[in-house]
């Protein structure tokens, strides 16, 4: 009897759980050739597998690892880690910061302003990926003065950008669309070069 | 639509192996050669038969002591009713005319 043949039967017989994979277990001995001995015996072992939980509590092992596969994926799907490879939002996130991006719920409440969200721009030919605050929504007039910014002739108070003084053009929000400034006002490649960006091209909002 | 129990093919050729000798008590290992099947497949298949009260089950004392008892099937007379009907269902679903047969005329 060969070493294989050796090893299924002690595994096999450590696994056997009832008539049935005994039964397995006792036609090995028939068995002959390496795979055919090993197909036989991974056989045996879904058998005993069968018998040792029964039905109801087999149903219930496959049901707890389907729902937990699929939290997994659901979870991956709308929240998601992003790296900040950018200093446009210093001093709020630093260079290299590893934040969650929540890509759900903005679909739900709509966006607010102040939100920091993520959004794919297009400025010409380029598109590239970055994080920044909204500041203008749809009908929103944006404007600057002594290096404040106004939305519709109101002063926004902004802490988060730490005194940094803000320049801009006059700009009126369109249906549809948002207006974003990072937060390092003197670096951010934002709205005031590229504009308003419609409101789809924003992907999540950050927790 | 609902699948017919003990419909499937692997099932069919369960049935076929034990029709062979419908009286003879099998063995498992044997039944896994005529029909192909690995021993991962045709037990579940067994396990069912037996459940539904279709098959029959019986140890065979070991004939070299030592030796672990050998577990042997058999149709019931209910279960190799069913396997003839399963077999003459899946001829007529094989030999399932065209959608628009040939009208056939009294010979």
């Amino acid at each position: 009897m060969s070493r294989v043949h050796r090893a299924g039967r002690w595994v096999l017989a450590r696994a056997a759980h009832g008539p049935w994979s005994t039964a397995v277990l006792a036609e090995l001995d028939q068995v002959t050739g390496r795979w055919a001995t090993v197909r036989w015996v991974a056989g045996g072992l879904r058998i005993a597998w069968r018998e040792r939980l029964g039905v109801g509590r087999r149903r219930r092992v496959l049901r707890l690892v389907v729902a937990a596969v699929v939290a997994a994926v659901a979870v991956s799907q709308l929240l998601t880690v992003r790296f900040i490879p950018t200093s446009a939002m210093e001093p709020t996130l630093r260079v290299a910061d590893r934040v969650v991006v929540d890509r759900l719920s903005f679909r739900v409440t709509g966006l607010h302003h102040g939100d920091l969200v993520v959004l794919t721009v297009e400025d010409g030919t380029e598109t590239f990926t970055t994080v920044s605050r909204v500041v203008g929504l749809a009908g929103d007039r944006i404007s600057c003065a002594d290096g404040r910014v106004f939305r519709n002739s109101i002063q926004l108070d902004e802490p988060y950008v730490h005194g940094a003084e803000t320049l801009c053009l006059d700009a009126t929000v369109p249906e549809g669309g948002i207006y974003v400034m990072g937060d390092n006002r003197a670096l951010a490649r934002d709205s005031r070069y590229f504009g308003s960006q419609p409101a789809s091209s924003v992907s999540g909002r950050l927790l | 639509m609902p699948r017919l129990p003990h419909s499937s093919p692997q099932t069919l050729r369960v049935f076929d192996a034990l029709l062979a000798e419908p009286a003879t008590w099998r063995y498992g290992y044997d039944l896994s050669r005529e029909t192909g099947l690995a021993s991962g497949s045709l037990y579940p298949i067994l396990i069912r038969l037996a459940e539904a009260d279709l098959l029959e089950t019986r140890w065979e004392p070991a004939e070299v002591p030592g030796r672990p008892p050998r577990h042997l099937y058999r149709l019931t007379a209910d279960g190799a009713a069913l396997a003839h009907q399963r077999r003459r269902e899946a001829a007529a679903r094989a030999s399932r005319p065209a959608p628009h047969p040939v009208p056939r005329t009294a010979s």
